[in-house]
Protein backbone atom coordinates (compact mmCIF):
# COMPACT_ATOMS: atom_id res chain seq x y z
CA UNK A 1 0.00 0.00 0.00
CA UNK A 2 1.47 3.14 -0.90
CA UNK A 3 0.75 6.41 0.98
CA UNK A 4 -1.43 7.55 -1.77
CA UNK A 5 -3.72 4.73 -1.47
CA UNK A 6 -7.19 4.86 0.20
CA UNK A 7 -7.54 1.99 2.82
CA UNK A 8 -9.96 -0.52 2.28
CA UNK A 9 -13.57 1.50 3.29
CA UNK A 10 -16.69 -0.50 4.42
CA UNK A 11 -18.63 1.30 2.21
CA UNK A 12 -16.31 0.58 -0.91
CA UNK A 13 -16.83 -2.91 0.01
CA UNK A 14 -20.43 -3.22 0.33
CA UNK A 15 -21.43 -1.60 -2.63
CA UNK A 16 -19.23 -4.24 -4.74
CA UNK A 17 -20.87 -7.04 -2.76
CA UNK A 18 -24.40 -5.59 -3.57
CA UNK A 19 -23.46 -5.50 -7.08
CA UNK A 20 -22.32 -9.00 -6.87
CA UNK A 21 -26.10 -9.84 -5.71
CA UNK A 22 -24.46 -11.23 -2.12
CA UNK A 23 -27.66 -11.77 -0.16
CA UNK A 24 -26.23 -12.83 3.34
CA UNK A 25 -23.46 -12.43 5.14
CA UNK A 26 -22.39 -15.55 7.62
CA UNK A 27 -20.32 -13.62 9.82
CA UNK A 28 -18.12 -14.32 13.13
CA UNK A 29 -17.19 -10.80 14.70
CA UNK A 30 -13.43 -10.44 14.03
CA UNK A 31 -11.07 -7.10 14.26
CA UNK A 32 -9.88 -7.48 10.54
CA UNK A 33 -13.51 -7.44 9.19
CA UNK A 34 -15.92 -6.15 11.62
CA UNK A 35 -16.30 -2.96 9.16
CA UNK A 36 -17.63 -4.51 6.82
CA UNK A 37 -20.32 -6.62 8.64
CA UNK A 38 -21.39 -3.54 10.68
CA UNK A 39 -21.59 -1.44 7.88
CA UNK A 40 -24.10 -3.80 6.60
CA UNK A 41 -26.78 -4.10 9.78
CA UNK A 42 -29.73 -2.59 8.63
CA UNK A 43 -29.50 -2.60 4.97
CA UNK A 44 -32.53 -4.30 3.73
CA UNK A 45 -31.04 -5.74 0.68
CA UNK A 46 -28.35 -7.73 3.08
CA UNK A 47 -29.08 -10.29 5.90
CA UNK A 48 -26.54 -10.44 8.65
CA UNK A 49 -26.03 -14.00 9.87
CA UNK A 50 -23.86 -14.38 13.01
CA UNK A 51 -22.40 -17.65 13.86
CA UNK A 52 -20.50 -19.19 16.92
CA UNK A 53 -18.09 -21.42 15.24
CA UNK A 54 -16.25 -20.79 11.56
CA UNK A 55 -17.09 -24.74 10.58
CA UNK A 56 -20.67 -23.68 11.23
CA UNK A 57 -20.52 -20.66 9.47
CA UNK A 58 -19.19 -22.63 5.76
CA UNK A 59 -22.06 -25.42 6.41
CA UNK A 60 -24.84 -22.56 7.04
CA UNK A 61 -23.58 -20.99 3.45
CA UNK A 62 -23.88 -24.15 2.18
CA UNK A 63 -27.29 -24.43 3.51
CA UNK A 64 -28.07 -20.90 1.45
CA UNK A 65 -26.39 -21.46 -1.54
CA UNK A 66 -28.16 -24.96 -1.93
CA UNK A 67 -31.61 -22.55 -1.56
CA UNK A 68 -30.83 -20.08 -3.76
CA UNK A 69 -29.23 -17.42 -2.10
CA UNK A 70 -25.77 -16.03 -2.56
CA UNK A 71 -23.80 -15.86 0.67
CA UNK A 72 -19.85 -14.84 1.49
CA UNK A 73 -18.44 -15.96 4.86
CA UNK A 74 -16.58 -13.28 6.23
CA UNK A 75 -14.18 -14.27 9.63
CA UNK A 76 -10.40 -14.56 10.30
CA UNK A 77 -7.44 -16.41 8.99
CA UNK A 78 -7.06 -17.68 12.36
CA UNK A 79 -11.10 -19.41 11.90
CA UNK A 80 -9.92 -20.69 8.37
CA UNK A 81 -8.03 -22.93 10.12
CA UNK A 82 -10.79 -23.38 12.18
CA UNK A 83 -13.18 -24.56 9.63
CA UNK A 84 -10.94 -26.48 7.55
CA UNK A 85 -12.94 -29.52 7.53
CA UNK A 86 -16.58 -27.71 6.67
CA UNK A 87 -14.35 -26.16 3.78
CA UNK A 88 -13.23 -29.45 2.74
CA UNK A 89 -16.38 -31.84 2.97
CA UNK A 90 -18.47 -29.25 2.07
CA UNK A 91 -17.56 -26.57 -0.12
CA UNK A 92 -14.54 -28.32 -1.67
CA UNK A 93 -16.08 -31.78 -2.28
CA UNK A 94 -19.73 -30.45 -3.28
CA UNK A 95 -18.00 -27.94 -6.01
CA UNK A 96 -19.42 -24.73 -4.39
CA UNK A 97 -18.95 -21.63 -5.53
CA UNK A 98 -17.92 -20.05 -2.18
CA UNK A 99 -16.83 -16.94 -1.35
CA UNK A 100 -14.66 -16.49 2.07
CA UNK A 101 -13.66 -12.76 2.97
CA UNK A 102 -10.61 -13.68 5.21
CA UNK A 103 -9.31 -11.04 7.73
CA UNK A 104 -5.58 -11.09 7.14
CA UNK A 105 -4.28 -11.45 11.07
CA UNK A 106 -0.64 -10.65 10.84
CA UNK A 107 -0.11 -9.23 7.70
CA UNK A 108 1.44 -6.16 7.27
CA UNK A 109 2.64 -5.09 3.57
CA UNK A 110 6.20 -4.88 3.28
CA UNK A 111 6.97 -6.08 6.85
CA UNK A 112 7.90 -9.42 8.00
CA UNK A 113 5.61 -11.87 9.38
CA UNK A 114 5.81 -12.99 12.81
CA UNK A 115 2.41 -14.06 13.61
CA UNK A 116 2.08 -17.82 12.74
CA UNK A 117 -1.39 -16.76 11.57
CA UNK A 118 -0.17 -14.93 9.05
CA UNK A 119 2.65 -17.37 8.02
CA UNK A 120 0.40 -20.15 7.53
CA UNK A 121 -2.14 -18.98 5.49
CA UNK A 122 -1.15 -18.41 1.89
CA UNK A 123 1.13 -21.72 2.70
CA UNK A 124 -2.27 -23.44 3.34
CA UNK A 125 -4.46 -21.79 0.96
CA UNK A 126 -2.21 -23.03 -1.70
CA UNK A 127 -1.95 -26.59 -0.19
CA UNK A 128 -5.59 -26.79 -0.85
CA UNK A 129 -5.46 -25.83 -4.46
CA UNK A 130 -8.31 -22.33 -3.14
CA UNK A 131 -7.16 -19.27 -4.94
CA UNK A 132 -6.96 -15.92 -3.31
CA UNK A 133 -6.68 -12.52 -3.45
CA UNK A 134 -5.55 -9.99 -1.59
CA UNK A 135 -7.15 -6.93 -1.09
CA UNK A 136 -4.97 -3.93 0.65
CA UNK A 137 -6.71 -0.83 -0.82
CA UNK A 138 -10.17 1.29 -1.97
CA UNK A 139 -7.99 0.28 -5.52
CA UNK A 140 -8.72 -3.94 -4.83
CA UNK A 141 -12.71 -3.59 -3.84
CA UNK A 142 -12.61 -4.95 -7.52
CA UNK A 143 -11.58 -7.98 -6.43
CA UNK A 144 -14.83 -9.25 -4.62
CA UNK A 145 -16.40 -9.05 -7.81
CA UNK A 146 -13.43 -10.96 -10.10
CA UNK A 147 -13.39 -13.78 -6.96
CA UNK A 148 -17.37 -13.67 -6.85
CA UNK A 149 -16.86 -14.46 -11.05
CA UNK A 150 -14.17 -17.04 -10.69
CA UNK A 151 -15.91 -18.75 -8.07
CA UNK A 152 -18.78 -19.40 -9.88
CA UNK A 153 -17.28 -20.15 -13.18
CA UNK A 154 -15.16 -22.55 -11.70
CA UNK A 155 -17.53 -23.88 -9.31
CA UNK A 156 -14.90 -23.53 -6.75
CA UNK A 157 -13.96 -22.11 -3.25
CA UNK A 158 -12.13 -18.47 -2.96
CA UNK A 159 -10.86 -16.29 -0.90
CA UNK A 160 -10.07 -12.50 -0.21
CA UNK A 161 -7.81 -11.73 1.96
CA UNK A 162 -8.56 -8.22 3.83
CA UNK A 163 -4.66 -6.97 4.96
CA UNK A 164 -3.55 -3.78 4.84
CA UNK A 165 -5.08 -1.17 6.37
CA UNK A 166 -8.91 -0.01 6.62
CA UNK A 167 -11.41 2.48 7.69
CA UNK A 168 -15.36 2.72 8.45
CA UNK A 169 -15.96 5.58 5.65
CA UNK A 170 -18.47 5.59 3.17
CA UNK B 1 -36.12 -46.80 23.80
CA UNK B 2 -37.45 -46.58 20.23
CA UNK B 3 -35.20 -47.75 17.57
CA UNK B 4 -33.84 -45.23 15.55
CA UNK B 5 -34.73 -47.02 11.81
CA UNK B 6 -38.27 -47.26 13.38
CA UNK B 7 -38.45 -43.78 14.44
CA UNK B 8 -37.44 -42.29 11.00
CA UNK B 9 -39.93 -44.47 9.44
CA UNK B 10 -42.65 -42.55 11.43
CA UNK B 11 -40.89 -39.28 10.63
CA UNK B 12 -41.09 -40.18 6.66
CA UNK B 13 -44.73 -40.77 7.44
CA UNK B 14 -45.32 -37.14 8.42
CA UNK B 15 -42.32 -35.41 6.29
CA UNK B 16 -45.09 -33.78 3.48
CA UNK B 17 -42.82 -32.57 1.27
CA UNK B 18 -40.01 -31.27 3.84
CA UNK B 19 -36.21 -30.99 3.09
CA UNK B 20 -34.98 -33.53 4.81
CA UNK B 21 -30.77 -33.36 5.81
CA UNK B 22 -29.29 -36.38 7.09
CA UNK B 23 -25.13 -37.42 7.67
CA UNK B 24 -23.46 -39.78 8.64
CA UNK B 25 -25.40 -43.05 9.81
CA UNK B 26 -28.84 -40.92 9.24
CA UNK B 27 -27.64 -41.53 5.68
CA UNK B 28 -28.04 -45.23 5.90
CA UNK B 29 -30.99 -45.34 7.55
CA UNK B 30 -33.36 -42.71 5.74
CA UNK B 31 -32.41 -44.11 2.57
CA UNK B 32 -34.33 -47.12 3.41
CA UNK B 33 -37.68 -45.42 4.36
CA UNK B 34 -37.69 -41.96 2.03
CA UNK B 35 -40.66 -41.99 0.03
CA UNK B 36 -39.44 -38.59 -1.78
CA UNK B 37 -35.58 -39.03 -2.18
CA UNK B 38 -35.77 -35.73 -4.72
CA UNK B 39 -35.97 -33.64 -1.53
CA UNK B 40 -33.37 -35.56 0.81
CA UNK B 41 -29.45 -33.99 0.97
CA UNK B 42 -27.83 -36.50 2.18
CA UNK B 43 -24.31 -35.74 3.57
CA UNK B 44 -21.55 -38.03 3.51
CA UNK B 45 -18.27 -37.40 5.83
CA UNK B 46 -19.67 -34.44 7.11
CA UNK B 47 -20.02 -35.00 10.34
CA UNK B 48 -21.52 -31.99 12.49
CA UNK B 49 -22.65 -30.36 9.75
CA UNK B 50 -25.90 -31.33 9.27
CA UNK B 51 -27.39 -29.26 11.63
CA UNK B 52 -25.67 -26.34 9.99
CA UNK B 53 -26.68 -26.45 6.51
CA UNK B 54 -30.19 -26.97 7.75
CA UNK B 55 -29.92 -24.11 9.24
CA UNK B 56 -28.78 -21.97 6.04
CA UNK B 57 -31.53 -23.74 4.22
CA UNK B 58 -34.51 -22.80 6.28
CA UNK B 59 -33.04 -19.32 6.38
CA UNK B 60 -32.72 -19.82 2.12
CA UNK B 61 -36.22 -21.03 1.80
CA UNK B 62 -37.99 -20.08 4.76
CA UNK B 63 -41.41 -21.06 3.88
CA UNK B 64 -40.58 -24.66 3.33
CA UNK B 65 -39.85 -27.00 6.59
CA UNK B 66 -36.25 -28.51 6.86
CA UNK B 67 -35.58 -31.83 9.15
CA UNK B 68 -32.42 -32.43 10.55
CA UNK B 69 -31.87 -36.38 11.02
CA UNK B 70 -28.88 -35.84 12.88
CA UNK B 71 -26.47 -38.11 15.28
CA UNK B 72 -25.60 -37.78 18.96
CA UNK B 73 -22.15 -37.47 17.89
CA UNK B 74 -22.87 -34.67 15.28
CA UNK B 75 -24.99 -32.85 17.25
CA UNK B 76 -22.17 -32.68 20.29
CA UNK B 77 -19.71 -31.29 17.33
CA UNK B 78 -21.57 -28.41 16.32
CA UNK B 79 -24.30 -27.68 19.44
CA UNK B 80 -24.08 -24.02 17.69
CA UNK B 81 -26.49 -24.67 15.70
Amino acid sequence: MTTESTPLTAGRMVDELRKCGITHLIWLPDTESQIVCEAVIGQPDFALVPVCREGEAIAVAVGLMLGGKEPVVVHQNTGFFESGDSVRSLALDLHLPLLLIIGYRGWKHGAPMTDSAAIFTEPILDAWGIKYYLMETDEDVGKISLGYKEAHETQKTVVLLLGGGYEHLD
Amino acid sequence: MIDSLEAQEVISQYRGSAIVVTTMSTNFEWSQVSTNPDMDLMFSGAMGKASSVGLGLALAQPDKKVIVLDGDGSLLMNLGS
